[in-house]
């Protein structure tokens, strides 16, 4: 079952196949909660969404071209399912990342622990921003969309886009300065 | 040339601008070092941004997801499931109907179908609420069928005589096409409520 690519295994898991669908959830969901941890900016939070997002997109494999990419539209699917969340919770105040020390909790060498810490700073100031910035800063940087792409993808005017990427940059730029 | 603006820096680091003003850009940034610096700025939040690495997932959540899609049950009663159920209990009304002991020829069409209809004024009439013998009666006279007339369903002459269907056969195969119609779809929308091994 791991040796089949994602397009068999999405047939098998549009038929019913329950190993067919965990072998597909366990490929892709670190990167899924990965998208939907920079958005929401709460383990928990990611966790939730990252389940919701393959409930979903199992729902939709009947109707999903087996030639496309997996892994971006079910990223995509992330994104959505943060928005919804979004519109619903108040911005996160702070990472829970420390809260979570399971994550990562193998120790390394003095660089690597500088490293984490600015890691963690980046992703403090990313999970500040307001809600419609972190979406775009999502898609555009880690999802690499074009502006249209993204316009089409939010359902916004595509001056939106442009104007909450720029400000979303300028205000992270400004915060993450004394990184530089 | 003016200071380039935010909005054009960064669709220069975006690459949303065509061949002739990125070269004119080009030329600026060279030359302006206010516009390079801020470039940089920019440039520096782009490679921040492109170097966070992953973030390694406490658990594997593919139990609990299955668990989740397992428990989600999509809506059985569709409309248009409601209105297959319908027909299939229409149809099998009008058969016990036809089977009953009170019915009367009362319609009779053209040369392709002949068939009787329940006289239900009979039905009526002779029941009187709450007597329970009338009810009783009644509900025997459902399951018997001593003067069931079946009757014929004529194809034209020239058909081969094995499609000579009786009325019973027809509604029988019917009545048989639907419900491996219904049961088919149910077994559907079952599977379709969670993924099956």
């Amino acid at each position: 079952m791991s040796s089949t690519d994602d397009s068999g295994l999405i047939l098998l898991a549009a038929q019913g196949d329950r190993d067919a669908f965990s072998e597909i959830v366990r490929r892709h969901q670190q990167a899924v909660f990965n998208a939907a941890y920079r958005v929401l900016g709460n383990v928990h939070d990611a966790e939730d969404a990252t389940q919701e997002t393959f409930i979903r997109a199992f729902q939709f494999f009947e109707k999903f071209d087996v030639d496309r990419p997996l892994a971006p539209w079910l990223k995509r699917i992330a994104v959505n399912v943060c928005l919804n969340r979004l519109e619903g919770i108040k911005p996160a105040s702070s990472l829970d990342y420390e809260a979570a020390p399971a994550l990562d909790p193998s120790p390394g060498p003095e660089a690597l622990t500088v490293n984490r810490a600015r890691d963690e700073r980046i992703r403090d100031e990313l999970s500040q921003l307001p809600p419609r910035y972190r979406i775009v800063i999502e898609l555009r940087h880690f999802q690499e969309l074009s502006y249209e792409e993204i316009s089409k993808e939010l359902k916004r005017p595509l001056s939106d886009v442009k104007s909450d990427l720029f400000r979303a940059r300028k205000l992270l730029a400004e915060r993450l300065k004394d990184l530089t | 040339m003016n200071h380039l603006t935010d909005s054009q820096l960064n669709e220069y680091l975006d690459h949303a601008l065509d061949e002739t003003t990125k070269r004119k850009f080009d030329s600026h940034l060279q030359a302006c070092a206010d516009c390079a610096t801020r470039l940089d700025e920019l440039k520096f939040l782009f490679t921040s941004l492109e170097s966070l690495p992953e973030v390694k997932l406490r658990r594997d959540l593919s139990p609990t997801i299955l668990a989740r899609l397992s428990q989600k049950q999509p809506p059985l009663w569709t409309p248009f499931f409601a209105a297959q159920l319908g027909a299939v209990l229409g149809l099998f009304f009008w058969l016990s109907v036809q089977v009953t002991n009170f019915t009367t020829p009362i319609i009779s069409t053209s040369r392709f179908l002949s068939f009787t209809m329940p006289n239900f004024q009979y039905a009526i009439s002779n029941f009187q609420f709450p007597n329970l013998y009338s009810l009783f009666t009644i509900s025997i006279s459902l399951f018997s069928i001593p003067k069931f007339q079946l009757p014929t369903f004529s194809l034209p002459a020239f058909q081969p005589p094995i499609l000579n269907l009786s009325t019973f056969n027809l509604i029988f195969i019917s009545t048989s096409i639907f419900m491996l119609w219904l049961i088919g779809n149910l077994s559907l929308l079952r599977n379709r409520s969670g993924v099956q091994k």
